[in-house]
């Protein structure tokens, strides 16, 4: 019976657990998702302080979740977001805006796709 | 190569946790829903010990929940015979009275050879000499031989021979184990005085046990250790 109660407190952390990562990851993906867009959205307008500060809040946000989403989503992923992220720095400074639009696409894309992956969906499970 | 060191040492834990919940019976005698569990976990494991880019959690989290249904589905076993059938089949008896049942092996898609290797690794080598031979839902033959030709025992034989006693380990690689001792009910002293009546001391002895008449095996230290 003892057994039985441990291998229950696991399972109930287990699923529990699972449910709660998947919360946590999918709020906070969206987070970084709007922020991208906005990002994306200062690159049409061409603003330079305007992008500045969405480039800002933006690798804000990512410093903060970037530990968390390792402990759940395929590191590759993320390093690539990362790589991007970084470039988009460098695209701004020299006012490279057409690459600076694609960096922004290419982040909230794979943003897009951790989010499609971590959903529990038909698609995902088989 | 540090990561991968922590998350083996990680992953060596969490095995080590669940093999414990999995229970000894894993080990010994594994029935097929085990067996298939038992190499779903190891390659669970071995999946993110290859590779660093998949997170801890996701085979963690994996291992869980299938060491957690397990042992939840082998307590269900216990408790209803239907569910245990349902899960682990029953065994069928392939031998009576000698005469293998035909039907039953082609159901089990057993062939001959398989039978005949089976008892022989039994020590049976004529299958006319066989009562019973049932196989076991694990796998494994399990044989009842006629009764002439069962070895015989003691109380076949008559014979008067004393009740044996479980010896304790009392000191195992020249360390005393004071649980053995006390589950005994010897005292260190009678123990250190027992030793003295052979001119030993507790240091020089590298193996001792002793059973509940008080009659010891000892085995002294060669100097190696």
């Amino acid at each position: 019976m003892k057994r039985f109660v441990a291998a229950m407190v696991i399972l109930a952390i287990a699923v529990g657990g699972s449910i709660w990562m998947n919360v946590y990851v999918k709020n906070r993906v969206e987070e970084l998702v709007e922020l991208a867009e906005t990002l994306a959205e200062t690159a049409k307008t061409k603003d330079m302080d305007d992008a500045q500060s969405a480039l800002d809040e933006l690798e804000n946000l990512w410093e903060k979740s970037t530990t968390p989403l390792h402990m759940f989503v395929i590191h590759r992923e993320l390093t690539e977001i990362e790589l991007n992220l970084h470039m988009l720095g460098s695209y701004l400074d020299g006012e490279n805006w057409a690459l600076f639009r694609e960096g922004t696409v290419r982040i909230k894309e794979s943003l897009e796709h951790i989010l499609h992956t971590q959903e529990m969906s038909l698609r995902n499970v088989f | 190569m540090l990561i991968s060191v922590a998350r083996a040492l990680i992953l060596y834990a969490v095995i080590a946790c669940i093999m414990r919940l999995m229970g000894k019976r894993q080990i010994g005698q594994l029935q097929p829903t085990e067996l298939i569990i038992m190499l779903m976990v190891g390659e669970l494991v071995a999946i993110p010990l290859e590779d660093n880019d998949i997170p801890l959690l996701n085979s963690m989290v994996a291992v869980a929940v299938l060491a957690s249904v397990e042992v939840a589905a082998s307590i269900v076993k216990m408790k209803s015979k239907r569910f245990r059938e349902l899960m682990d089949g029953h065994s069928v008896i392939v031998i009576r009275e000698g005469k293998i049942l035909q039907k039953e092996l082609k159901d089990l898609r057993l062939t001959v050879d398989d039978l005949l290797l089976a008892l022989r690794q039994k020590d049976v080598f004529d299958i006319s000499t066989v009562q019973y031979a049932i196989m076991e839902t694990g796998g494994q033959l399990s044989v009842l031989l006629k009764p002439e030709e069962r070895p015989a025992s003691v109380s076949d034989v008559g014979a008067d021979i004393s009740e044996d006693s479980l010896q304790s380990l009392i000191i195992a690689d020249g360390r005393l184990n004071k649980s053995e001792l006390k589950e005994i009910q010897m005292k260190l002293s009678e123990l250190e005085v027992m030793l003295k009546a052979q001119k030993k001391h507790l240091d020089d002895v590298f193996l001792l046990t002793v059973d509940s008449h008080r009659n010891f095996n000892l085995v002294e230290k060669d100097g190696t250790i």
